[in-house]
């Protein structure tokens, strides 16, 4: 029998980035149940802004490839190791990607507070 | 000659032979029965041979055509929210020869009027994203070939700058003719898919693809904005959201959560940590991270009590001989553990919601730690055993350190103490008192009595 997967919350490296934005943008205070929302919809924003990065990396037959393993319902260890072999520095893709979201994150809460005059 | 009586002729094998036509001469022939039918049997009206062929070939195209296109109509009314549908309804319209592309083009232009946007950044995200659409169409299909091909031959930019420009004019010509934003940005998909036919000799296959393009435009124009953005936060949302969505366009036959998996898999490919499930909006605290646990702690703490072994994993966390890895796997299941609002009634796997390994039983021996175990049926997790002068104690289950299960401890009001320390008293499988462990620290199984400093000597010899 495989040892199975564990889910746990406290270490989502996504999740931990955007909380710690939402607080950077002035939003730490907001009502905990609208702040955890956010932050639940901003990390699926997060992760198609790396995923938007990584298309630019991955050749066409990649990218096709791990389509075709997502709709064969390739385990998630499958998708992981997927990117060791094909991406070598998907690393720092990631955190470029991620950098990015962040600033994007913050000039358009910056904006918003100015045009709500917050 | 009324509708009624043509109905009730019809109701034959005429009419099965004109719905069963699977090409234009089947159906002129079937076509040519019915004509046949009508003016002979039924004397509606009198027509040559010649006349009667023409009739029923005229019937036929009409049949045909019509049929197809109010099809296509219908579809394309009604597949409002789907715009691969719209595209699909458009083309086959478009085949029934009486549009023309620039008419489907408008064709496909909100049909109802759109709440007006709260400022100009709105409009101008949507008719940016009809032009980035357009720019497309210009260039597809092969569009990465292509674009290898312009670099070759004078730079991306160069040419992407041409059409963005023209279109730019377009838009901007029937802007000062009073056409709305939208109108607009169609006027300029209809230039491109023009100029597009021009320069690259547009066959059906490209046709097909310029009209998709301008179906998913369309309804990016015709897309409904928030009526009222209550909070910055869901503003923020929203506009983070917006983004992507254009970003989205680029990539055709991809959706958004094909990109969100792909960001997923690979964060926690990069990262070390994390996982490929969505984040569910409204079900906060749901478990957005996985990793695959070790097997040898899957073993060791299957049975163990959530709390017992959240105590251990949390050591684990600090301990130096660990990896970096295993220390924080060890303390993000320590947390996890530690939170469950039963953590000393539940085991490790039902806490962490995962099938637990085999129950297995062993000896207990002299010197080896103790958790408290949760089990069912077959071992319970609590028995009763007699106690000090015979009182009956509730006892608990327990397991080692392989995460075996080996017997049974209660703390017994009547048993001795060492030093004013309380003690477990220890049974083992079978209920038979058999030692004592500390009950002020983790429990270590200790075989004889306690002023004898607890032998560990086997319990039998075999000679």
């Amino acid at each position: 029998m495989h040892p199975p997967l564990v889910s746990v919350f406290a270490h989502d490296p996504i999740r931990a980035y955007v909380e710690a934005l939402v607080a950077k943008a002035g939003f730490a205070h907001a009502p905990a149940e609208e702040r955890l929302e956010t932050v639940t919809a901003l990390t699926a924003e997060a992760q198609r802004r790396v995923g938007f990065e990584l298309m630019h990396a991955i050749d066409p037959h990649s990218l096709a490839t791990f389509r075709e393993m997502a709709a064969d319902g390739a385990t998630e260890d499958e998708l992981i190791v997927f990117f060791d072999v094909r991406v070598p520095d998907a690393q720092e893709r990631v955190r470029t990607a991620l950098d990015r979201f962040g600033r994007e994150c913050l000039e358009r809460a910056a904006r918003l507070r100015d045009e709500l005059h917050l | 000659m009324n509708a009624e009586a043509v109905r009730r002729v019809l109701a034959n094998d005429d009419l099965d032979r004109v719905i069963a036509a699977q090409d234009e001469a089947a159906l002129v022939s079937a076509m040519r029965a019915v004509v046949d039918r009508l003016a002979d049997r039924e004397r509606f009206f009198e027509a040559g041979s010649a006349d009667r062929e023409r009739i029923a070939q005229r019937a036929a195209v009409f049949l045909d055509d019509r049929s197809a296109a109010d099809d296509a109509v219908m579809r394309l009314r009604h597949a409002r929210g789907e715009w691969r549908e719209r595209a699909r309804a458009a083309e086959a319209l478009l085949r029934s020869g009486n549009w023309t592309s620039a008419r489907l083009l408008g064709s496909l232009a909100p049909r109802h009027p759109r709440t007006p946007p709260r400022s100009h950044e709105g409009a101008d995200v949507a008719v940016a994203s009809a032009m980035v659409i357009a720019l497309r169409e210009a260039v597809t299909p092969d569009f990465a070939a292509r674009q290898e091909t312009l670099r070759r031959e004078g730079g991306v930019s160069f040419w992407q700058k041409k059409w963005h420009e023209l279109l730019g004019h377009v838009a901007g010509n029937a802007r000062a003719q009073g056409a709305t934003r939208e109108g607009a940005a169609l006027s300029a998909m209809a230039a491109a898919a023009i100029l597009e036919g021009e320069a690259l000799c547009a066959n059906d296959a490209h046709r097909a693809l310029a009209l998709t393009l301008g179906a998913g435009a369309s309804c990016l124009l015709r897309r409904e904005r928030a009526a009222e953005r209550t909070t910055a936060l869901s503003a923020l949302t929203a506009a983070l959201a917006e983004q992507n969505d254009v970003r989205l366009r680029f990539w055709d036959g991809y959706d958004a959560d094909d990109v969100r998996l792909l960001g997923a898999a690979a964060t926690a490919a990069a990262l070390g940590r994390g996982g490929v499930t969505a984040p569910v909006p409204g079900r906060v605290g749901q478990p957005t991270i996985a990793f695959r646990l070790p097997e040898q702690w899957h073993e060791r703490f299957s049975h163990v009590a959530a709390s017992d072994a959240a105590e251990a994993l949390e050591r684990r966390s600090h301990d130096p001989r660990a990896s970096e890895a295993e220390r924080l796997m060890a303390e993000a299941l320590a947390e996890t553990l530690a939170a469950h609002p039963h953590a000393e009634t539940v085991s490790f796997a039902e806490a962490l919601g995962i099938e637990a390994a085999p129950l297995r039983t062993d000896d207990l021996r002299a010197g080896e730690p103790l958790f408290r175990a949760v089990t069912r049926a077959r071992h319970p997790m609590f028995i009763v055993c007699s106690g000090k002068r015979g009182r009956a104690l509730r006892c608990r289950a327990v397991a080692n350190t392989e995460g075996a299960l080996v017997g049974y401890r209660a703390f017994d009001p009547l048993s001795r103490e060492l030093g004013k320390k309380p003690l477990y008293a220890l049974y083992d499988l079978e209920g038979r008192r058999v030692g004592y462990a500390w009950a002020d620290r983790q429990a270590v199984a200790c075989f004889g009595a306690p002023e004898q400093g607890f032998a560990s000597a086997p319990a039998s010899l075999d000679f």
